[in-house]
Formats: C-alpha cells, sequence, structure tokens
C-alpha cells in the first residue's frame, strides 16, 4: 500500500485515540449537565467544563484536518499535485459542529434560564457521541474515496491509462467543486452555526411552554440564527450556479426545504410582533425547529443534486 | 388604528409566508416521489412540467408577497394615502402586464425601491414616518433589509442580464446590514 495510505491511516488512528478519550468525557459531562441542571440550576460551571471539551476537540479536528492537509495526492503520470483543505463542518462533523455553537452561544444565557438549554444540550452531545462521533469514525466518505484512489494508483500494471487519469480527474474535482471550494468555508458553517443559535431558541421555547419565561432570550436567539440562516443561504446561491451550471437544480429537494424553512421562520419573527401570546409564538418557533430537522434530514433521504441520498 | 393595520399586515405576512413554505414543503414530497418511481427523471418532461407545477402553484404567493412589501413600505410614509398609491400601482402594473409580464414586475419593483429608498432618506430628516417602534437605528435597517428582499426578488427578473449577480450581491449587503441594524440597534447609535 502506497505511503499516502500509510501517512492517512496514522492520522486517521491518532484521531481515534483521542475520540476514545474525549467521547467518554462529553457523556459524563452530559449526565453532568442533567444532574446539575436539578441539583444545582442557577450553576453555570458544568457548562463551562462542558464547552471546554467542546473546544478542545474542536481544536484537535482543526489539527487533524490541517495533518490531511500536508497529505500530497499525486498525479502517477505526471509531476502535478494537490492537497485536500478539507473543511471542519462535512460528514460526521456537522453534527459536532453544529451542537459545539449551541453550547458556545449557551454561556451568556442568564442562570435562571440554564435549564432551559442544559438539558437539550445534554441530549443532543449523546446524540453526536452515539450516532455522530467525528473522533471515533472520521470522515467515512472521504476515507472511502482516498483508499479507491490510493488502490487504483498503487496498482499501475492492473489499471489502464484512462482508468487511473480518470480516477485522478474525479478526486481533483470533487477538490475543486466541493472539499477546497471557498464557499466551504462560509455556506456550511454560516448554516450550522444558524442551526445552533435556532436550537437554543427551539430549547428556550419548550420553556416558555412549562414555565412561561424565558421569551425574550428565546427571540434575542432566533434574531441571530435568523441572520446567520439568511446569509448562509444567500451566499449558497452564487455558489450553485458555478458549482451547478449543468444540473437540474431548480426547485431540488434540499433547495425546495431550505427555502421552506427561511420562509417558515420570517414568519415566525413577523408574528411575534403581533398581540399573539408567548405560547403560540412558542409553538410556532418549535414547528419552526421541526422543519429545520426536516431540511437537515432531506439531504440524506431525497434524491437531489444537493443530497447524499 | 395605524398599530392596528400593522398588527394585521404582520399577521396576514405571517400566513402568507407560511403557506408558501407549505408549498415548497409539496414540492420535496413530490421531487421525492418522481425521484423514487422514475430513475433519472430530471432528464425527462417530467422535470420541466414539475417545475411549471411548483412555479404555478409557488406564484399566487409570491406576488401575495410582493403587494405586501408594497404595502408595508410606503404605508410609513403615506398612511391615509395609502390605499390610493397602491392601487394605482396596481392598477398600473395591471395595464403594463396585459402587454409584458415582466415589464410590469420590473416597473412594480422599481416603484418599490424608490419608495424604500425615499424612505430611508426620510429617515433621516425627521418626516412624520410611523414604525411600530421607535429608534433610528431600528428603523434604517428595517429600511434597508425591505430595499435588500425587493432587490433579491427583482435579481430573479434580471437572471439572464449582465448585471445579475452584482444585482444579487449589493441586495445580500443591503439585507445583512439591515438585519444587523435592525435586529441589534444598541450596537450602533446613529442619531436618535
Amino acid at each position: 500500500m502506497s505511503t499516502l495510505w500509510t501517512n492517512y491511516t496514522k492520522i486517521l488512528d491518532m484521531t481515534v485515540v483521542f475520540g476514545k478519550i474525549l467521547t467518554p468525557l462529553l457523556i459524563l459531562s452530559s449526565f453532568s449537565l442533567i444532574y446539575f441542571s436539578f441539583k444545582k440550576p442557577k450553576s453555570k460551571i458544568p457548562l463551562y467544563i462542558h464547552a471546554s471539551l467542546f473546544l478542545f476537540g474542536f481544536i484537535f479536528l482543526i489539527y487533524y484536518h490541517y495533518e490531511i492537509s500536508q497529505l500530497l495526492i499525486k498525479d502517477p503520470y505526471s509531476d502535478f499535485y494537490f492537497k485536500f483543505k478539507i473543511p471542519l463542518w462535512i460528514e460526521n462533523e456537522k453534527l459536532y459542529f453544529w451542537c459545539f455553537i449551541a453550547v458556545l452561544l449557551s454561556i451568556p444565557i442568564k442562570k435562571e434560564e440554564k435549564i432551559a438549554v442544559s438539558i437539550p444540550i445534554a441530549i443532543f452531545t449523546l446524540i453526536v457521541c452515539v450516532y455522530s462521533n467525528p473522533f471515533l469514525e472520521p470522515l467515512p466518505n472521504f476515507s472511502r474515496e482516498l483508499y479507491d484512489w490510493v488502490i487504483r494508483s498503487s496498482h499501475v500494471a492492473y489499471y489502464n491509462y484512462q482508468s487511473i487519469s480518470y480516477a485522478y480527474s474525479l478526486l481533483y474535482s470533487k477538490a475543486v467543486y466541493y472539499y477546497n471550494s471557498s464557499y466551504m468555508w462560509i455556506h456550511p458553517p454560516l448554516l450550522f452555526a444558524s442551526y445552533g443559535a435556532l436550537f437554543l431558541n427551539f430549547s428556550l421555547s419548550i420553556f416558555v411552554l412549562i414555565k412561561e419565561k424565558g421569551d425574550q432570550t428565546a427571540i434575542s436567539y432566533a434574531k441571530l440564527g435568523y441572520l446567520l440562516l439568511t446569509i448562509g443561504l444567500l451566499i449558497g446561491y452564487p455558489w450553485a450556479i458555478e458549482a451547478w451550471k449543468d444540473e437540474k437544480w431548480w426547485f431540488s429537494p434540499k433547495i425546495n426545504a431550505s427555502i421552506m424553512l427561511w420562509l417558515f421562520y420570517t414568519g415566525y419573527l413577523h408574528l411575534r410582533l403581533t398581540n399573539r401570546s408567548n405560547r403560540v409564538i412558542a409553538i410556532v418557533a418549535i414547528f419552526c425547529y421541526l422543519s429545520l430537522i426536516f431540511t437537515f434530514l432531506v439531504s440524506y433521504y431525497v434524491k437531489g443534486v444537493h443530497t447524499y441520498a | 388604528m395605524r398599530k392596528k393595520i400593522y398588527e394585521s399586515l404582520e399577521e396576514v405576512t405571517f400566513y402568507v409566508l407560511f403557506l408558501l413554505g407549505i408549498v415548497f414543503f409539496y414540492g420535496v414530497i413530490l421531487g421525492h416521489t418522481f425521484s423514487v418511481r422514475f430513475m433519472n427523471w430530471e432528464q425527462t418532461p417530467l422535470y420541466a412540467h414539475y417545475v411549471q407545477h411548483l412555479t404555478n402553484l409557488s406564484l399566487p404567493f409570491i406576488l401575495a408577497t410582493v403587494i405586501l412589501l408594497g404595502i408595508c413600505i410606503p404605508k410609513r410614509i403615506f398612511y391615509e394615502k395609502i390605499i390610493k398609491i397602491f392601487s394605482l400601482i396596481l392598477i398600473l402594473t395591471f395595464f403594463i402586464s396585459i402587454y409584458d409580464l415582466k415589464l410590469a414586475l420590473v416597473s412594480l419593483f422599481l416603484i418599490l425601491m424608490a419608495i424604500q429608498i425615499y424612505l430611508i432618506i426620510a429617515l433621516f430628516h425627521k418626516k412624520s414616518l410611523f414604525f411600530k417602534k421607535t429608534g433610528l437605528t431600528l428603523q434604517f435597517g428595517s429600511g434597508l433589509l425591505h430595499l435588500g428582499i425587493i432587490l433579491f426578488i427583482f435579481d430573479f427578473i434580471v437572471f439572464s442580464a449582465k448585471i445579475h449577480l452584482m444585482v444579487f450581491w449589493i441586495s445580500l449587503i443591503l439585507i445583512t446590514l439591515g438585519m444587523i441594524f435592525l435586529f441589534y440597534p444598541d450596537l450602533f447609535k446613529i442619531r436618535d
């Protein structure tokens, strides 16, 4: 097997070892968040510890991606090579980044409203640890694509020239239009940051329904989330024109779902200006967040240019 | 009285946007159904029918949104004449649309843009404008945001023109600045 794959697997192994240390700590911290929400509801220390663990993990992700960016992907028939500059919010890292932003944004919350966000954050963290752990199963799709290429390039005698050149050009175009695209550093992080803020809006809306307080904090998170969501979605528009010039993306499922999501939140922000009760506004906010989850899942279950289904 | 008009407009805006959202939800379900039943359906005439079908369904709500924007913007300047002015715009648009729908939309958007720009300028000259919330920063943000949205919808009309992407970037800047001023007025004290 080539040195490229050997070096890559070394990075992967290091990440898995790190994951085996961080994951139990995150799980423990999640349970402590739930426990202290009832035992010491006004103490913010468990939230700070949780945020520190997430930050620690994110710093490791930066390092891990930096190591990948040092690998050279060489064309076996020429001197040409390229590197992958993989963003920090793809594949299993999406949910981690989403939760990380939610945790960071929850830090300035008032002590009496802390319980409204700490339990949902703990549950979200547990979901990330179990179903979308970026450390225990790092970049599965990218690894598969790289492995396919490594197999072909290390058996030059077995595969013909066209086959290998075609595989290289596919990998290169994936790097240019997806992994290394400058839009990948703007469009997805803005959206996941908005999802993080809207997650807190959702959590506080449930709190409004139960305790009938926290509505102003919920709205402030909705405003932040909506600002990021709008910019994030709009930034995707010129990118779509550039990257999908030969594809049929008009009314594609993910685009439809994203516009739907934006319309619902725009409607929600208009509704709060009316004399409707806080309960009604909270119910609409919860509905909007369910539509956000639907939009996120569309990528995985509905076929289209913007999806993995 | 003005407050009541505001609230009913906001409520109507909410319903129109929600219904339009439901149309897009239906689009997801329909697109999914086609992709499951027909292989490579996007390469068949079915795709053109699908796009046309969704356009037909969404158009009344998009027009309703444009009309609401049309009412929302001038109501701050000419409350007494709001219905007359808006009716005039609609009648003009209707007559132009008989000959050319695109021209009608372009003229409607140009009128809306002109009114919105006037509104933003008028804000700084203490004209008797009505906003539900006080504070120049917030009102300035609202003005920029609405102008940005008008420009963004206008951008679809000039999709094939060279200015298309330039219009888009201007609208993005206006929307972003508008939201920042509207949502976080305390960060910027323009002049109250």
